[in-house]
């Protein structure tokens, strides 16, 4: 039982934020609701250090993403920057800052979650032709090699694959990278990546879209692999579906964004796999 | 029509039906209580106080009591149908749910949401002979007809789990839809179809095999995308149907099982949840859990016969014919 805890968290800098329950606050009075000519601007709010998800200069599959929707629903984009972390959703989205945050799974239930846009898992992530080739959390060579994980580690609630490790009592050979990291260096959760192309780990565990899109990206070819098994039993899953998400209440622009979603399944599609985002 | 009566007929005989007073049961989560509707007048002639928020309910195999799983006072309810009162209580996990009696009726599978297990319960102690882990959130149970194989959905995990009831193990984890719900062997045992509601679809995984097949989408006319969050279904009894009920999308759509076409929407109250087809299959009974009421269509037609208003928070449906 005290692992249901930990079965919302999920890693990659997003759901950290969620640890402190956002206050509700009324904020239907700061919704840009102009009456007359041109509608509401459409307010995103993101982390402007972030790819493969966003960043300021807007160069993530979330910025691409909604930019899409923005020109579908004819409304303005207007960003507001804030770092995804712990506080994320209170300072942002239940302060009335804006309206719409891109990626969240879609069973969170601090927010109304849209249709899915993609689902997609935790990945091994190595060097090619590094062996052994892990496929599984239960591979014996998982306990001789150095592993990779991100922890998030302010409050004892920690990412799935570092659970998945522990419970098969892989502790000691594993390398924990912080998900915060050093904000100061462009997006902080890639230095995992970058310790698999380096050699400083054998193995990193890691949520598919960083993991996908960076690997592509680094001076050596690395190999990803979808985690098996996908959930542990009990209760523990290694695959999310990920939806946009907008405030409890805002049953109408979630609404308009499943519209636009559904009708784009195929531009949205294209994008992911620009991105080189694994999905299941 | 008369062939499709005897399909239907035929269909049937296999099923012990002990006393075919032909009472339609609706369970009400909110209003812990079951309503009993004649069949005739359909109007409800009875309401059975029950343990607090009564769910799926499934029937004994001598047909004469009706066992309901009440999720909020983590038992399992049982009811003599005969003098529809409850006569006693079945422990289970905490938040009992959905739950299917195996074969023989001597036991029952029941998923327990907050545990994220299904357990195992032998009916002739009523103790727990053992639990099985599921993914987070565990909600649809069906057996397979042969008993051999049980189907377990997972909410978070958008996973089907394939149990092998022999060897109580997880065989394979299908990954479907988001927030996979109900579960439904086909007509002909060959295919598993599963409802997804938030992603709007009903998933038709191949039994052989445990692949999925097909997905189908759905959107009534009028409606929005967003709306359209599948739960219930239910085959009709001539093994020509899926009736799937839509929840905010206030329809039912009607899939021809063959060509797995949606041939009709059924505007219905509002959030329908589960639905039932009376055995000779001429009415299809829908429990509409956000307008209190059942609603009550005529199967050939897919004319809505009537709207009957019964507890609050109608979730499931057993007609005793």
């Amino acid at each position: 039982m005290e692992l249901r805890g930990v079965i919302p968290v999920w890693l990659c800098t997003l759901l950290m934020s969620v640890g402190a329950l956002p206050v509700l606050a009324a904020d239907a009075a700061t919704r840009t609701d102009i009456a007359g000519s041109h509608p509401p601007a459409l307010r995103v709010c993101a982390d402007p250090n972030n790819l493969p998800f966003s960043n300021r200069q807007e160069e993530g599959f979330e910025n691409r993403l909604v930019e899409l929707i923005s020109e579908a629903l004819d409304r303005k984009l207007e960003y507001t920057w804030w770092p995804q972390r712990r506080g994320f959703l209170r300072n942002t989205l239940y302060a009335g800052k804006c309206d719409l945050v891109a990626g969240m799974p879609s069973s969170h239930e601090m927010v109304l979650t849209t249709r899915a846009y993609y689902r997609s898992s935790y990945i091994f992530l190595q060097r090619r032709g590094s062996e052994p080739r892990v496929q599984s959390f239960d591979d014996q060579g998982l306990r001789e090699m150095k592993v990779g994980v991100h922890l998030i580690g302010d409050d004892g609630m920690n990412s799935p694959p570092a659970h998945a490790l522990g419970r098969r009592g892989i502790i000691n050979n594993v390398v924990g990278f912080s998900v915060y990291g050093d904000y100061s260096k462009a997006n902080p959760p890639a230095r995992l990546v970058e310790a698999v192309a380096d050699g400083r780990v054998d193995v990193a565990v890691v949520w598919g879209p960083l993991g996908g899109y960076f690997a592509d990206r680094q001076q050596v070819p690395l190999t990803v692999t979808p985690v098996s098994p996908l959930v542990d039993i009990p209760a523990l899953s290694y695959v999310f579906s990920i939806s946009m998400a907008v405030r409890l209440d805002d049953h109408e622009l979630k609404a308009e964004l499943d519209d636009v979603l559904f009708s784009h399944k195929s531009e949205i599609r294209a994008i992911l796999d620009e991105f080189n985002v694994p999905t299941l | 029509m008369l062939i499709l009566l005897m399909l239907g007929a035929a269909f049937t005989t296999s099923v012990a039906h002990a006393r075919d007073t032909g009472l339609i049961f609706v369970s009400n989560e909110k209003s812990h209580d079951i309503s009993v509707l004649d069949p005739d007048s359909l109007e409800v002639i009875k309401t059975i106080p029950t343990s607090r928020r009564p769910r799926d309910m499934n029937f004994n195999r001598e047909r004469n009591k009706i066992y309901v799983a009440c999720g909020d006072d983590d038992v399992i309810d049982v009811i003599d149908i005969a003098t529809l009162r409850v006569e006693k209580h079945i422990a289970t996990g905490p938040s009992p749910e959905a739950f299917e009696l195996g074969p023989d009726g001597k036991q029952l599978w029941v998923s327990n949401e907050s545990n994220a297990t299904v357990g195992f319960i032998d009916l002739a102690t009523g103790e727990m002979a053992y639990e099985l882990a599921t993914g987070p959130e565990p909600e649809g149970v069906t057996l397979s007809p042969d008993g051999k194989t049980l189907y377990v959905t997972s909410e978070i995990a958008d996973m089907v789990h394939v149990v092998d009831v022999a060897s109580r193990t997880i065989i394979a984890n299908v990954l479907i839809g988001t927030r996979p719900r109900r579960t439904v062997v086909s007509p002909d045992g060959s295919e598993l179809w599963a409802t997804a509601e938030l992603s709007g679809e009903v998933y038709i995984i191949r039994r052989e095999d445990n692949q999925i097949d097909e997905a189908i989408s759905f959107l009534p006319p009028g409606m929005r995308i967003a709306d359209v969050t599948p739960v219930g279904i239910a085959t009709s009894p001539d093994g020509r149907t899926m009736a799937v009920t839509l929840g905010n999308a206030n329809h039912v759509a009607m899939v021809d099982i063959a060509s797995r076409k949606i041939e009709d929407y059924i505007l219905v109250g509002s959030r329908p949840w589960e639905a039932a087809y009376s055995r000779d299959g001429k009415r299809l009974f829908v429990a509409n859990g956000m307008s209190d009421d059942l609603t009550v269509i005529d199967a050939q037609s897919g004319r809505v016969i009537r709207s009957v208003a019964v507890g609050q928070i109608p979730y499931g449906i057993l007609i005793d014919d």
